[in-house]
């Protein structure tokens, strides 16, 4: 299974895209096992990744959530609103 | 009443009337002349949009709750706001002063914690580099 998962601000210029498409063996991964995948994939977010949340459908996603291929994924990093 | 509003570039004064309030409280973020003691000219915004939107209305209708406030009006820019100019404004109405200051200080908060909202300095070197 494929998901592709948006990235934005900091986190996309250091990556240098704002999409990555991170690959599973199996169907319907959680929240937990996308970051981990992320933060094995994206070693230049490595001081970011701690602190990182998912998005799933634009909201927060816990790391029991089961994301579905359908889902729009964001990875929500190093946020400076306000 | 509860307003989002998400502007292209500065954000113009605020005018507002709101009925039953005591207090009503105006804060506007300003983009500062220099970021890490480097000048820059302006700020580029990036707004994750539909889910901004989201999670500021949903700060907005906790704040609400939690303070009892009356009203809060939201606006924020996204794409470039120069030196000096306003990229975040809020208005918080409310019977009295105490809880207004204090839904004040909370809404900021959970908005710098929550909302998918980022920027990057434009130094004046014109290298524009992104920082959390």
């Amino acid at each position: 299974m494929r998901i592709s998962v948006r990235l934005f601000g900091p986190p996309a210029a250091l990556v240098g895209s704002t999409e990555v498409e991170v690959d599973f063996d199996h169907d319907a991964p959680t929240g937990a096992q996308l970051l981990e995948h992320l933060a094995a994939q994206l070693p230049e977010l490595q001081d970011a990744m701690p602190a990182a949340r998912l998005a799933v459908n634009h909201q927060f996603a816990s790391n029991q959530q089961v994301i579905q291929s359908e889902d729009e994924v964001a990875l929500i990093a190093m946020i400076s609103g306000g | 009443m509860i307003t989002i509003t998400i502007h292209e570039g500065p954000i113009s004064p605020a005018t507002h009337e709101y009925t039953d309030a005591g207090a009503v409280i105006c804060f506007e973020g300003v983009v500062r002349p220099t970021e890490d003691g480097r000048p820059i000219e302006a700020l580029d915004y990036e707004v994750y949009e539909p889910m901004a939107q989201a999670t500021l209305s949903q700060i907005a209708e906790q704040t609400r709750s939690r303070f009892g406030v009356l009203a809060i009006d939201v606006a924020h820019s996204r794409g470039r706001v120069p030196v000096g100019q306003c990229s975040f404004r809020l208005v918080i109405a409310g019977k009295h002063r105490k809880e207004s200051l204090a839904a004040m200080d909370h809404y900021i908060d959970r908005l710098k914690q929550d909302a998918p909202i980022w920027k990057t300095p434009v130094y004046l070197t014109q290298n524009a580099e992104t920082k959390p």
